[in-house]
């Protein structure tokens, strides 16, 4: 298994590897170099050979090794194949790319001379990582499924206490999220900045807006009372739910990792819809006709204790 | 945060939400600076109008307790678990003397003979 694993991680450290081998190596290359091509095929932007370098590096080792790196946490063998097989796919497109751009810019006396991007270049350097990608996720796939740590709710906290006088709340926003949206929206006001005149109100439009309702949404709200079940995202409670007592069939606490289910936000997958604003304890609710529930929310535990008075599973005795 | 209302009371609904409000923070439920639930929230959780539910907040901004600013919510205030833990308790002895049949004059004289 370890032998597999570090396979899974040598192959975007190895193509990174390769890429810079390979600038090292080149020749006769015009300075700067063709570095885009347009729709029609012709060379139409320039750079020089330590960026592009540099960025085929960061599609392979950053981008295709988090892939890597992030199918350790996927709690089931069928993602990590996925972002296994992306990852080593991505290494293979950065390899493709770069070899693409030295093999067209050789001989060149200028980066408008160099070799048109034909079709059949296109179409190589997108395959290129399929048999990579083939290979990694047949790898990846020999690992157990991690089943979720479940959590006793804590019905101390509402025993003796009438049912219809119990209500429950909480909102819990995910502080990595917020740190993260932070670094995005600092990132975005220096392109505010570096942008050319009369672009501002676009990137006001197009990347802060974004960010801010990002920011607004990414928490997660319930309410239990006398009436159900309330639970739903940002101050509008949207995407949410309403859920009557007598529809739900068992109430949970689970210890939530969000690659269990795609990743963070308000995820639909095969019976499940969930609101996941940060890993940890979570409300799963099961209902008889319709996809169970789960959201990540501080004190869980004493929510399902609310629920369970409700559903009769204990009683104020 | 967990609020326990009294289905059993007699008292009108505001006063059992406050009630709840000052028996939470009494408990440790809510500490100061802890947001309450909207009141919009709190409404809908116990099926009734939201201005039930702010009259039950503005008897705890009114005691001080809380402060409620129109946008942000109500917020507990500083150094008022101490008080609060003390209202709860005066709300119990109340409870427990109506339900001996200790009047209020009776009860007024048990706790001056103490202090």
């Amino acid at each position: 298994m370890r032998l597999r694993r570090a396979y899974e991680i040598l192959v975007p450290l190895v193509g990174a590897g390769l890429i810079v081998w390979l600038s090292v190596t080149a020749t006769d290359l015009p300075d700067p170099l063709a570095i885009h091509w347009g729709s029609g095929g012709e060379p139409d932007g320039s750079g020089s050979l330590g960026v592009i370098t540099v960025v085929a590096v960061a599609l392979v080792a950053g981008l295709g090794g988090l892939m890597v790196l992030g199918a350790r946490r996927m709690p089931d063998p069928t993602g990590a194949r996925m972002l296994v097989g992306a990852g080593h796919w991505m290494t293979g497109f950065g390899i493709g790319i770069h070899l693409f751009t030295l093999r067209a810019n050789a001989g060149a006396a200028s980066w408008e001379q160099a070799a048109p991007l034909m079709g059949s270049d296109l179409a190589l350097v997108l395959l290129l990582g399929a048999p990579l990608a083939a290979i990694g996720a047949s790898v990846a796939g020999d690992r157990d499924t991690i089943v979720a740590t479940m959590l006793e709710a804590d019905d101390e906290a509402v025993a003796g206490a009438p049912v219809e006088g119990l209500v429950w709340t909480a909102a819990t926003r995910g502080r990595a999220v917020v740190v993260m949206l932070l670094l995005a929206a600092a990132t975005n006001a220096v392109m505010w900045f570096i942008a050319p005149p009369g672009a501002q109100p676009l990137i006001l439009a197009v990347v802060l807006l974004p960010v801010v309702l990002l920011f607004l949404f990414m928490e997660a709200r319930v309410t239990v009372g006398p009436t159900g079940i309330r639970i739903g995202m940002g101050p509008w409670r949207w995407p949410g739910a309403k859920v009557g007592f007598d529809e739900v069939s068992d109430v949970a606490v689970e210890v939530v990792e969000p690659l269990r289910y795609g990743g963070w936000g308000y995820r639909i997958v095969p019976g499940v819809r969930a609101i996941l604003v940060r890993k940890g304890e979570g409300l799963r609710i099961e209902r008889h006709d319709a996809p169970t529930l789960v959201v990540t929310v501080d004190d869980a535990r004493t929510g399902a204790a609310v629920i369970r008075r409700h559903l009769g599973v204990t009683s104020d005795a | 945060m967990l609020l326990r209302l009294d289905p059993a009371s007699d008292d009108p609904l505001h006063v059992r939400i406050a009630a709840a409000v000052r028996r939470a923070i009494a408990d440790g439920e809510v500490s100061a600076g802890d947001k309450l639930p909207p009141a919009r929230e709190l409404a809908a959780a116990l099926d009734v109008n939201v201005n039930t539910v702010l009259r039950g907040y503005r008897d705890l901004r009114d005691e001080g307790l809380i402060e409620l600013r129109r946008g942000r919510g109500a917020t507990v205030r500083e150094a008022t678990v101490d008080r609060a833990r003390l209202t709860s308790i005066a709300d119990e002895l109340v409870r427990e003397a109506a339900r001996l049949g200790v009047s209020t004059e009776e009860l007024i004289q048990l706790v001056e003979e103490r202090s």
